[in-house]
């Protein structure tokens, strides 16, 4: 009976401190795949969110630091800084990637202009050739 | 005093509130941007919820809760900024559907183009094709005309040539004629047309020689036409005098007969005068002049184209009333022993002369005679 005393302590004190365990586990498991999906976006995004990426990064030290000085709950706002910012960097590709698109589009457009503007020219030029044979074959 | 300033001051300084955070500041700088309401059009969800972080923001700012408000301020930003990006990315999006869309007509006005320009090409083609056709048709139609130009330059050469020789065969014929002396000014301007002619035709110029050979030819035959009579009178006069001289020669050679020569205008007279032919009074040759008589028949009929004459005579002792009776009798009886011989009647003329004209003293029996004359001129 005199255990009793110190079995139920180390029960409270298992009790309290597994679940605090379980937490900090958790943030870690979420650092680790926030930073495993920001290196992907860093690998997807071929510089177009260079700053974002960067301070995502930060934000991502951020909670780590937090979860060390225990301050949890600025590492949830850490991680939902980067969770949003995950997603504005995906806009930001997309937005890269259209414009890139677009610009590719009217680089083409460009050329088939100089292209076209060019056969045009050629088209003129056999044209006339023709009105004049046409011209010289009534002359005889 | 002092004191209460201090307090004062510290008092005023607690109830301000703290700076605004650097991000919140931004946030608001962003919403003041253009593309905030574009967004707010497009994305209105992602800006409501950005207007909400905002808010709380303000909210934990004004609390002085200024992590908080920064952390609020990023993430009102980032869906802010997520908001804009979707609208220029849809807008991107929609500029290259634009694009591509222009791209399209391009592309078809390009390959319009190129059908055009294939097309002009093909014309252009035949157009060279056919001008080769014509140029080749044309250098065949002008080789076709060379050879039938040459065709007929040999053609004018060889007629050229023929002339030329119908020329120098009527100058031939002229000189046949003796046409250089009978007709000298036209045979001498044929034989120059001849010469310019022949020259003109080794020259190889067809065309003069043939027009100058042709005019040759024709004062050639004009020469011959010209000589001709004046040549063949001169031949028969020459014939004519040949055989005078022939005549006269045989004649000469008839014996028991002395040839006479008699010229009465242009007629020239040959006499042969058989003497004492008849006895006295008798019309019948005496037979051993008959023999003489034989002599002149055969040169009478070596020489058929001379007229005769045979002229009868007697002497005077026969009767003056029988002298031409007599006469013209023998000179009948020597005609008919003359065609006895085989001597034509018809060339033959007969007349008696009596006693006149006699040879001898009127009484000799050599006025008993004939005399036979052949005329010519």
């Amino acid at each position: 009976m005199r255990r009793l005393p110190l079995v139920l302590a180390s029960f409270c004190v298992l009790a309290t401190a597994t679940p605090a365990r379980a937490e900090d586990d958790d943030l870690n498991r979420t650092v680790t795949d926030l930073s495993g999906q920001a290196g992907a976006k860093e690998k997807d995004s071929r510089g177009a969110a260079k700053v974002e990426i960067s301070q995502m990064r930060g934000w991502l030290d951020a909670a780590l630091n937090a979860i060390k000085e225990d301050s949890k709950k600025k590492a949830r706002r850490m991680f939902e800084l980067v969770r949003s910012q995950l997603k504005l960097v995906d806009s930001l590709i997309a937005l890269a990637r259209a414009k890139d698109e677009l610009s590719r589009l009217e680089r083409e457009r460009t050329q088939l202009k100089q292209a076209l503007g060019k056969e045009r020219s050629q088209l003129d030029e056999k044209r006339a050739q023709l009105r004049a044979l046409k011209i010289n074959e009534g002359k005889k | 005093m002092r004191t209460l300033s201090v307090f004062l001051l510290a008092l005023v300084a607690a109830c301000a509130s703290a700076p605004k955070p650097k991000e919140l500041l931004d946030l608001e700088e962003l919403r003041k941007a253009r593309s905030y309401a574009s967004a707010q059009r497009a994305q209105a969800a992602l800006v409501q919820e950005s207007d909400a972080d905002h808010k709380k923001a303000v909210e934990a700012w004004e609390s002085s809760e200024l992590d908080l408000a920064k952390d609020h301020a990023l993430l009102a930003t980032i869906k802010l900024r997520m908001a804009v990006a979707i609208v220029e990315e849809g807008a991107a999006r929609q500029s290259a559907e634009g694009v591509r869309k222009e791209i399209a007509g391009l592309r078809r006005e390009r390959q319009e183009a190129q059908a055009r320009i294939r097309e002009a090409d093909e014309q252009l083609r035949l157009h060279g094709k056919l001008a080769a056709a014509r140029k080749a048709a044309q250098d065949k139609e002008q080789q076709l005309t060379e050879a039938q130009k040459r065709e007929q330059e040999q053609r004018a050469l060889a007629d050229a040539q023929k002339k030329v020789a119908e020329a120098q065969l009527a100058m031939k014929l002229a000189d046949t004629v003796e046409a250089s002396k009978h007709a000298a000014t036209e045979y001498a301007a044929a034989q120059a047309l001849l010469t310019k002619a022949e020259a003109s035709l080794k020259a190889g110029n067809a065309t003069d020689a043939s027009a100058t050979a042709e005019m040759a030819k024709g004062k050639a035959e004009s020469a011959y036409s010209a000589a001709r009579a004046t040549y063949l009178a001169a031949k028969k006069q020459a014939e004519r005098q040949a055989q005078n001289q022939a005549l006269q020669k045989d004649a000469a050679g008839v014996g028991g007969v002395t040839v006479k020569m008699k010229t009465s205008g242009d007629t020239q007279q040959l006499i042969l005068p058989v003497l004492d032919l008849f006895k006295r009074g008798k019309s019948a040759p005496k037979p051993e002049k008959v023999v003489i008589l034989n002599a002149i028949a055969q040169l009478l009929k070596k020489y058929p184209d001379y007229p005769v004459i045979i002229n009868g005579y007697t002497s005077s002792r026969v009767a003056k009333s029988q002298q031409y009776v007599v006469s013209y009798a023998r000179a009948q009886a020597v005609a008919t022993h003359f065609a006895s011989q085989g001597v034509n009647l018809k060339r033959m003329a007969t007349s008696g002369q009596g006693s006149e004209s006699p040879i001898a003293p009127k009484h000799l029996t050599a006025n008993d005679r004939v005399e036979v004359i052949l005329l010519y001129q």
